[in-house]
């Protein structure tokens, strides 16, 4: 499943698949892979990912059970 | 010096080399390439295929040798096969999974060190076809499997660079 709450957190601030991959020590092509569903990080990879965006855990990888549905 | 020696010094010397040139082609001047958890990933399960390629390959080969079967090649050149095959695997699959540049390499200063590596392969074999002709069995035979390994890299580079280039992000 795509995230895209990812995607649309990185977008408001304006970084790019590249900047955020920097800041949090993993590749550009790690990142991809996040948001597309196609890799499911470890929760120190999501801590990363979160300081970096100044996100919580809960706001960009929980996800709701209807939303799952969806 | 005779042929084991030569091999023993051609070793001893691309050993060398390589950890001279991996030091040149890491940003951080690092022998060790750095991946991310994804990168290491993908990597365990590229070595667990290089692996089984490598045990099947070898078992195939003491099957031909059992059942009398002889390859019109040096002994030495078809184990050395089996090595560069499993390595193949492993490079293709990270190379396509994204996982085969670590964090710290530097592409270009990479690129730089296969084409080295190339010329140090070719040269002698040019210089033993064009004294003793193409000769497999006595020839600088891993000096060619070297080359074609790092031929079929170098078209699976292009390749996938290729279809990286346009959708690179989403």
């Amino acid at each position: 499943m795509k995230n895209l709450k990812l995607k649309a957190a990185r977008a408001a601030k304006d970084l790019s698949q590249a900047d955020l991959a920097q800041m949090c020590g993993v590749s550009r092509q790690t990142i991809n892979a996040i948001e597309k569903g196609d890799y499911n990080p470890t929760i120190n990879l999501c801590i990363a990912i979160c300081k970096a965006l100044g996100r919580t855990l809960d706001e960009l990888f929980w996800e709701e059970e209807n939303e799952d549905a969806e | 010096m005779d042929k084991s020696a030569g091999f023993g010094v051609g070793l001893a010397v691309g050993i060398i080399l390589v950890v001279l040139l991996l030091k040149f082609a890491n940003t951080d001047h690092k022998k060790k390439t750095e991946y991310d958890e994804r990168q290491k990933e993908i990597r365990g399960r590229g070595y667990m295929y290089g692996f089984y390629t490598m045990i099947i390959y070898e078992t195939i080969m003491i099957c031909f040798g059992m059942s009398g079967v002889t390859l019109p090649v040096a002994p030495i050149a078809i184990h050395f096969t089996g090595i560069v095959l499993g390595g193949v695997v492993l490079a293709s699959y990270c190379i396509w999974k994204d996982a085969y540049w670590g964090l710290n390499n530097n592409l270009k200063r990479y690129a730089i060190v296969f084409l080295a590596t190339a010329a140090l392969n070719a040269i002698p074999l040019i210089a033993s076809v064009k004294s003793e002709g193409f000769n497999l069995e006595d020839g600088p035979i891993l000096n060619l499997i070297c080359l074609v390994m790092l031929g079929v890299l170098g078209v699976e580079f292009l390749v996938k660079y290729l279809m990286d280039k346009d959708g690179a992000e989403e």
